[in-house]
C-alpha cells in the first residue's frame, strides 16, 4: 500500500529508466560484432585504412553510447531507490509518531529500529540494483545468445551453451547455501561480540568470584565456533567462482574447437567467431549475478511483509488531534475508574473513585506496579479510559481530543528522558523560542540551574550519548524544568524525584510549591514526605486505593499510609551521590 | 617521522603472527601463482588457435591441432579453478587461525587487568578493542593479504605477457594504465570521502529514530509530532543528497574505465592495421591483447581499495597491541599461601590513593574476627567504598598492610583469597542467561544449593514465580526490578558459601516493602560469616558488633550503635541528620 504511494509519486521515474537500460543492454550486445568486424578486416591482406578507422571510431562510439546510457538508467532507477528508500524511512517515522502508546509497549524498540534499517534497505535493494541488474541480465543475455544464434551460427550456440544451465543451477543452490552459513556466521558474531561485551561489563564480577579461567574457556568456546563456522562458510562460497570458471571454461573450449571447424570449412568468418566468444563473456556476468540477484529479492520481499505489517497497524484516531475550544483548567474525577491492559488478564485498576478540585494537588503512592502510572498514562490518553469513569473539568475524557489534553499538561516521567541536544534545548522542548532566562528559570525552580552553570559547557552542553554523562538525578530534575518551562495548567510528577536525595527533594518541592497551589497537580512518589501537603493522598495497593484523605486525615486512621510514614521518618533515608 | 615507524613496526607484528603458517601461505602464494598464469594463458591459447589454425595454415598434428588446444584450454581453466579454490580454503583456515589466537589473547589479557588498568582504558575502548579492532585485523588477513599479491602479481603477468607477444603493441596498450591509474585513485578519493558523510548522516538518523522511539511518550505528551518530523525531515533529505551524489560517482567510475579500455582497443586496432599489413601483427596476437585490456581494470580498482584497508587494520594493530603489550597483570594463581579462607580481616596503617597522593585512606587500622559483624559510616566521600576495593586486592595500595586469617593479602593465592572473600557492589551487574547461570557462575554448583542460596537471600519468592532457576536473565538483568537483581547479586554471593562477606549497601531507591526485604536478607545471609558492611543508612546497623566510623580517611570513632550513641559524637551527629532529612 505504502509502495503504491511511492508509486504513484516517483513510479514513471521508473519507465525512462527501463528505455535507457533496454538501449544501454542493446548497445552493449553491438560491441562483439563490432571487435569480430574489426578483426575481419584486419585478417584481409590489404585491409582498407579508411574502414578500419571507421571501425575504429564505431567501437569507440559504442563504448560512449554504453557509458551515456547506463550513466542514464543509473541516475533514474538507482536514484529512484535511494528515493524509495528515504520517503519508506519517513513515511514509517510518520506512522510511529502516529501510534498510540500501547504499541510501543508491545514491540521492542530494537525491533522498530531494524524496521527501518534492514527493511528499509532490503525493499531498496530490491526495487534498485535488484530490479536493474536482473532487467540488465535478462535483456543483455537474451540478446546475445540471439546475435549468436542469428548472426553466427545456432548449431555453434546450441553446443556452447549446454553447460551454462549447469552453472544456472549450481550457482542458485550453493548460493542458497552460502547465505544460510552467513546468517550462522553473523549469529555467532553477534553472541561473540555479546558475550565480550558482558564480559567487559562485568568483569568485576567475574574478578569477585575468581572465574577468570572458567570465563576464558567460555571464551575459547565461542571464539573457536566462530572460527569453524567462518572457515566452512569460505569452503562453500569457494566454490562459486570455480564453477563459473570450469562452465564458462568449457563453453569456450567448445566454441574454439567446433567454431574453429566452422570457421576452416568456411561456413563463418574468424570475426564471427571473435564475436561469438565476446557475447560468451557477455553472459557471464548476469549468470555470476544470478544468485545475488535472487536473495536480493526474496529478502525484499519479506521486509516488504514486514513493513506492511507495520502500515497497517491502526494509528491514534484522527479526532483525538482535533481542536477543543475550551480551556482546560484540570479539575478530575474519577468514578469507579477500571482499567486493563490490552493483552493483560488482570486489571491495572479497580475501581478507582476520587475528586480533586481545579488547582488542587494530588499526591499518590504504593508499590511498584500498584497502578500509579496507569492513572497518569489514562489521564494523559496514552491509553484509552472506559466511558463513564475519568473526567476533566466535568467532561468524560474520552470526549476531550488527546492533543487539549498534552498540551495543558506539563509530564515529567519518571526515567526522565532527554534527547540528544543541548541541555537548553532539552529544556525548551516544547517551547523552542523560549528565551535563556525562561529557561533558566524553570531550572533554577528544579534545582540544577547551578549544576548546569557549573558545567563548562553550561547550557550548551550536549546530553546523551554523544555529550556529557549526566546522573539519573540531574536527568530527573531537567525533564522536571522541562515541564516547568510551559508554565502548564496540569502538572503531572510520576515518581519525578526517585533518584534524587530527600535534601534535594525537599528544596524542589518548596520552590514548586509556589506552582502547585496555583496549578493542579498530581505527584507521584515512594516517599511521603514529598506529598504529605498535597489536598488529597491517595495509597494505592494492587490497582486499588486503599486510603485516601489528606496527610492529617490518614495520620489520624493509623492504617497503612500512618505506618508507613511512621517507618520512614524512622529510617531516614539518606541517599548518596 | 616517527609515525611512519611505529606504522611499519605494526606492519611488522601483523607479519610475524604469521610465521608459524608459513608452508600453508607458501603454498597460497604458489596457487596465486598458477591461477594468475592460467588466466594469462588463456587468451594466449586462442591466439594459438587463430593465429596458426586459422589465419596460418599450420599443420593440426596430434595436440598440436584446434582439438588439443580446446582440450588444452579447458585444462587450464579447470587447473586454475581448483587452484584458485584451494587457496581460498587454505587462506581461510590460516587467516581463521591468526584471528582466533588473536581473539583469545586480547580476551585474556583483558580479563586479567587490574582494576586500575580496567578504569584508565575504559569499557567502552576495551569492548571496541576486543571485537571492532580485531575484525579490522580479519580483514587485513583474509581479503588483503593474497589478494595484494595476486593483483601485483596479475598486472605484472599481464605486462610481461603482451611484451613476450609484441614489445611495440603492448607500449600502445599501455597509454590507457596512467590514466585508469589516475582516475580510479582520485575518483575513489571522492567516493570515500562521500561515502563516509553518507554513513556519519544514516548513523545521526538512526540514533534520531532509536531516541524518538523510546522517547515517544514524551514527544506525544508535548505534542512535539511536527517538530520531530521537521528535524527527521532534513537529516533524511541530507541522506538523500549525499547519496545521489553516490550514485552519481558511481556510475562514472566503472562505466569511464570500460570507455577507457576501449579506446585502447580502437588504438590497437588502429595501430595493428598498420604493422599487419607490413606482415609483422597476428591477428590472433591482437585478439588476445583486447582481452588482457580488459583485465587492466580489476587489479588497480582492488589495490586503490586495498590502500584504504591496510591503513586501518595498522590502525587497529596498534590499538590491539596497546592491549597486549601490557604486563601489569594479575596472575589468580600466583602467591605462597592458598587455601581457605577462615574470616579474619586487619588493616594495619593503610594509606591509599586511587591517583598519586590524593589520599582517600589516611593510615587506617581496624581488625575484624571471624564470624564478626561490622559496618563502616561516615560521610559522602570519606572512604568508605575503597574499603571494600581494598581487601580482595582490586586495587594496591601505597602503604601498610592488609592480613586477612593473619597472612598479608599479597601473599595469598589471588583465585584463594577472592573465593573466601565475597563482595557485593553497590550497581549489580547480572549477565544474560537465567538465574542458574548468574548463580553459578561457571563453577558447576549443585542446584539446590543454588535454590537454598535463593532461599536465604529472599529472591526464593519471586523467582518460583517466574520459573525457578531456568528464568531467563535478558542483559543486565532489565526484566528484574532494582530490588530483584539487589537480591539476585546476593544469592549469586552466598551460593558460593564465602569465608568473608564484604556489602556495599545500594543507595538506589526502592519502595518501602523491597527495602524490608532486603534488609531480611541481609540479615540472613550474614549469618556465619565474617561480614562487612558498608552502610549508607544508619538504620541497617543498629545490631552490628562494632561500627567503626570514618572521618578523614581514618576511623575516629568506633563501638557499638549504643556506646557510639551514648558519646554525643560524630556517630550521634550522623543519626541525628538523618533522622532531620527525613522529616
Amino acid at each position: 500500500m505504502v509502495i503504491k504511494k511511492f508509486l504513484k509519486r516517483y513510479g514513471w521515474l521508473y519507465i525512462p529508466g527501463i528505455l535507457f537500460l533496454a538501449i544501454n543492454s542493446r548497445i552493449q550486445t553491438l560491441s562483439p560484432t563490432a571487435l569480430g568486424d574489426a578483426i575481419d578486416m584486419l585478417e584481409q591482406p590489404s585491409p582498407d585504412a579508411g574502414m578500419v578507422w571507421r571501425q575504429a571510431g564505431l567501437i569507440l562510439l559504442i563504448a560512449l553510447g554504453v557509458f551515456a546510457t547506463r550513466f542514464i538508467w543509473r541516475m533514474l532507477i538507482v536514484r529512484n531507490a535511494r528515493s524509495l528508500e528515504c520517503f519508506l524511512r519517513e513515511e514509517l517515522f510518520v506512522k510511529l509518531q502516529s501510534m498510540p502508546i500501547s504499541f510501543f509497549s508491545k514491540q521492542r524498540s530494537g525491533d522498530l529500529l531494524a524496521y527501518a534499517i534492514n527493511d528499509v534497505g532490503a525493499v531498496r535493494m530490491t526495487f534498485g540494483p535488484a530490479l536493474a541488474q536482473g532487467l540488465n541480465g535478462i535483456i543483455t543475455g537474451g540478446l546475445s545468445i540471439w546475435s549468436m544464434i542469428t548472426e553466427v551460427n545456432g548449431r555453434l550456440t546450441f553446443l556452447a551453451l549446454i553447460p551454462i544451465p549447469i552453472a544456472v543451477v549450481s550457482i542458485i543452490i550453493i548460493g542458497n547455501l552460502v547465505q544460510k552459513r552467513f546468517r550462522r556466521v553473523q549469529e555467532l558474531f553477534s553472541n561473540l561480540s555479546g558475550f565480550v561485551n558482558e564480559s567487559i561489563m562485568g568483569v568485576r564480577v567475574v574478578k569477585t568470584f575468581a572465574r577468570e579461567k572458567e570465563w576464558q574457556h567460555e571464551f575459547e568456546r565461542t571464539s573457536e565456533d566462530m572460527m569453524r563456522a567462518n572457515v566452512k562458510l569460505t569452503d562453500t562460497s569457494a566454490w562459486l567462482n570455480p564453477i563459473t570458471v570450469i562452465t564458462f571454461g568449457l563453453s569456450y573450449a567448445v566454441s574454439l574447437v567446433y567454431g574453429g571447424q566452422l570457421v576452416m570449412n568456411g561456413t563463418i568468418a574468424l570475426g564471427e567467431l571473435v564475436a561469438f566468444l565476446g557475447y560468451l563473456l557477455l553472459i557471464q556476468n548476469p549468470v555470476v549475478a544470478l544468485g545475488r540477484i535472487i536473495n536480493m529479492l526474496h529478502r525484499g520481499l519479506a521486509s516488504y511483509k514486514r513493513l506492511n505489517a507495520i502500515f497497517s497497524e491502526p494509528s491514534v484516531p484522527e479526532e483525538e488531534q482535533g481542536d477543543y475550544e475550551e480551556e482546560i483548567c484540570g479539575s478530575i474525577e474519577a468514578k469507579n475508574l477500571s482499567f486493563t491492559y490490552p493483552d493483560a488478564e488482570k486489571p491495572a485498576l479497580e475501581g478507582i473513585t476520587f475528586k480533586l478540585p481545579a488547582g488542587g494537588t494530588l499526591g499518590i503512592t504504593g508499590k511498584t506496579g500498584s497502578g500509579k502510572s496507569t492513572l497518569v498514562g489514562l489521564l494523559l490518553k496514552f491509553f484509552e479510559a472506559p466511558r463513564g469513569t475519568l473526567f476533566i473539568d466535568g467532561k468524560d475524557i474520552c470526549d476531550i481530543p488527546a492533543k487539549a489534553i498534552r498540551q495543558a499538561a506539563g509530564y515529567v516521567p519518571q526515567d526522565g528522558f532527554l534527547f540528544s541536544t543541548t541541555i537548553e534545548k532539552d529544556i525548551a522542548f516544547y517551547t523552542p523560542d523560549a528565551n535563556l532566562t525562561e529557561v533558566q528559570k524553570a531550572a533554577d525552580l528544579a534545582n540544577i540551574n547551578s549544576e548546569i552553570e557549573e558545567f563548562p559547557e553550561g547550557y550548551d552542553t550536549e546530553v546523551g550519548e554523544r555529550g556529557t554523562r549526566l546522573s539519573g538525578g540531574q536527568k530527573q530534575r531537567i525533564s522536571l524544568a522541562r515541564a516547568l518551562v510551559r508554565d502548564p495548567n496540569l502538572l503531572i510528577l510520576d515518581d519525578t524525584l526517585s533518584a534524587v536525595d530527600n535534601i534535594t527533594e525537599k528544596k524542589i518541592v518548596d520552590n514548586i510549591n509556589g506552582v502547585l497551589k496555583e496549578k493542579t497537580s498530581i505527584v507521584i512518589s515512594h516517599r511521603l514526605s514529598a506529598i504529605r501537603g498535597a489536598d488529597l493522598i491517595l495509597f494505592m495497593e494492587d490497582g486499588r486505593v486503599v486510603e485516601s484523605g489528606t496527610h492529617q486525615e490518614l495520620m489520624a486512621r493509623h492504617g497503612i499510609y500512618a505506618e508507613t510514614y511512621e517507618k520512614q521518618s524512622k529510617e531516614g533515608t539518606q541517599h548518596e551521590g | 617521522m616517527k609515525a611512519n615507524q611505529k606504522k611499519q613496526s605494526s606492519f611488522v607484528r601483523l607479519s610475524l603472527l604469521m610465521k608459524p603458517y608459513m608452508g600453508k601461505l607458501l603454498i597460497c602464494v604458489v596457487c596465486v601463482i598458477l591461477v594468475n598464469l592460467a588466466d594469462l594463458l588463456k587468451p594466449y591459447v586462442a591466439a594459438i588457435v587463430i593465429d596458426n589454425f586459422l589465419v596460418g595454415t599450420s599443420e593440426q598434428s596430434g595436440l598440436f591441432s584446434i582439438t588439443g588446444m580446446g582440450i588444452a584450454y579447458f585444462i587450464v581453466a579447470l587447473a586454475g579453478a581448483l587452484f584458485s579454490m584451494t587457496q581460498v580454503r587454505l587462506l581461510a583456515r590460516v587467516s581463521q587461525k591468526i584471528l582466533n589466537d588473536m581473539r583469545q589473547k586480547v580476551f585474556d589479557k583483558i580479563l586479567h587487568m587490574p582494576m586500575k588498568l580496567l578504569d584508565r582504558f575504559g569499557t567502552g575502548r576495551l569492548i571496541t578493542r576486543a571485537t571492532n579492532d580485531v575484525e579490522t585485523v580479519n580483514e587485513f588477513y583474509s581479503d588483503v593479504l593474497i589478494n595484494l599479491f595476486k593483483d601485483v602479481f596479475l598486472l605484472l603477468g599481464i605486462l610481461v605477457m603482451m611484451f613476450i607477444m609484441d614489445p611495440q603493441l603492448a607500449l600502445v596498450a599501455f597509454t590507457g594504465v596512467p590514466l585508469i591509474v589516475l582516475l580510479t585513485i582520485s575518483l575513489k578519493k571522492v567516493i570515500k570521502r562521500n561515502f563516509k558523510r553518507m554513513k556519519a548522516i544514516i548513523s545521526q538518523i538512526n540514533g534520531f529514530f532509536a531516541e524518538n522511539i523510546s522517547g515517544m511518550r514524551i514527544v506525544q505528551a508535548f505534542n512535539r509530532q511536527f517538530n520531530k518530523l521537521k528535524e527527521f525531515r532534513e537529516l533524511n533529505n541530507a541522506y538523500f543528497k549525499t547519496t545521489t551524489t553516490q550514485v552519481f560517482l558511481n556510475s562514472f567510475l566503472r562505466p569511464t574505465m570500460e570507455v577507457i579500455n576501449n579506446l585502447v582497443i580502437a588504438l590497437l586496432i588502429v595501430y595493428g592495421m598498420g604493422r599487419i599489413t607490413g606482415g609483422y601483427l597476428e591477428v590472433g596476437v591482437l585478439y588476445a591483447f583486447t582481452n588482457y585490456v580488459k583485465q587492466f581494470f580489476e587489479p588497480i580498482n582492488d589495490l586503490a581499495e586495498k590502500y584504504t584497508t591496510i591503513q586501518s587494520a595498522l590502525v587497529s594493530t596498534d590499538r590491539i597491541y596497546e592491549i597486549l603489550d601490557e604486563t601489569d597483570l594479575e596472575d589468580p594463581e600466583a602467591g605462597t599461601h592458598g587455601g581457605p579462607v577462615h574470616g579474619t580481616v586487619e588493616f594495619r596503617d593503610v594509606w591509599f590513593a586511587y591517583n598519586d597522593e590524593d589520599w582517600v585512606l589516611k593510615g587506617i587500622s581496624f581488625k575484624v574476627e571471624v564470624g564478626q559483624k561490622v559496618a563502616f559510616v561516615g560521610h559522602t566521600g570519606v572512604g568508605k567504598s575503597t574499603i571494600i576495593n581494598l581487601i580482595s586486592r582490586y586495587y594496591k595500595i601505597q602503604k601498610g598492610q592488609i592480613l586477612v586469617d593473619g597472612v598479608p593479602i599479597e601473599d595469598w593465592k589471588l583465585r584463594d583469597l577472592r573465593q573466601g572473600v565475597s563482595t557485593v557492589m553497590q550497581d549489580v551487574f547480572l549477565f544474560s542467561g537465567d538465574i542458574a547461570e548468574n548463580l553459578d557462575m561457571h563453577a558447576s554448583l549443585p542446584e539446590d544449593t543454588m535454590e537454598k542460596a535463593l532461599e536465604i537471600s529472599e529472591a526464593a519468592d519471586f523467582v518460583n514465580e517466574l520459573g525457578g532457576l531456568k528464568t531467563p536473565v535478558t542483559e543486565q538483568g532489565l526484566n528484574f526490578s532494582t530490588g530483584q537483581r539487589q537480591l539476585l547479586s546476593f544469592a549469586r554471593a552466598i551460593a558460593h558459601d564465602p569465608a568473608i562477606l564484604v556489602l556495599d549497601e545500594a543507595t538506589a531507591h526502592i519502595d518501602t516493602n523491597t527495602e524490608e526485604m532486603i534488609q531480611r536478607s541481609i540479615e540472613n545471609i550474614s549469618q556465619g560469616r565474617t561480614s562487612i558492611f558498608i552502610a549508607h543508612r544508619l538504620s541497617t546497623i543498629e545490631n552490628c558488633d562494632v561500627i567503626f566510623v570514618l572521618v578523614d580517611g581514618q576511623v575516629a570513632e568506633q563501638g557499638t550503635h549504643e556506646e557510639l550513641y551514648a558519646r554525643g559524637g560524630v556517630y550521634t551527629g550522623l543519626v541525628k541528620a538523618q533522622v532531620e532529612n527525613s522529616r
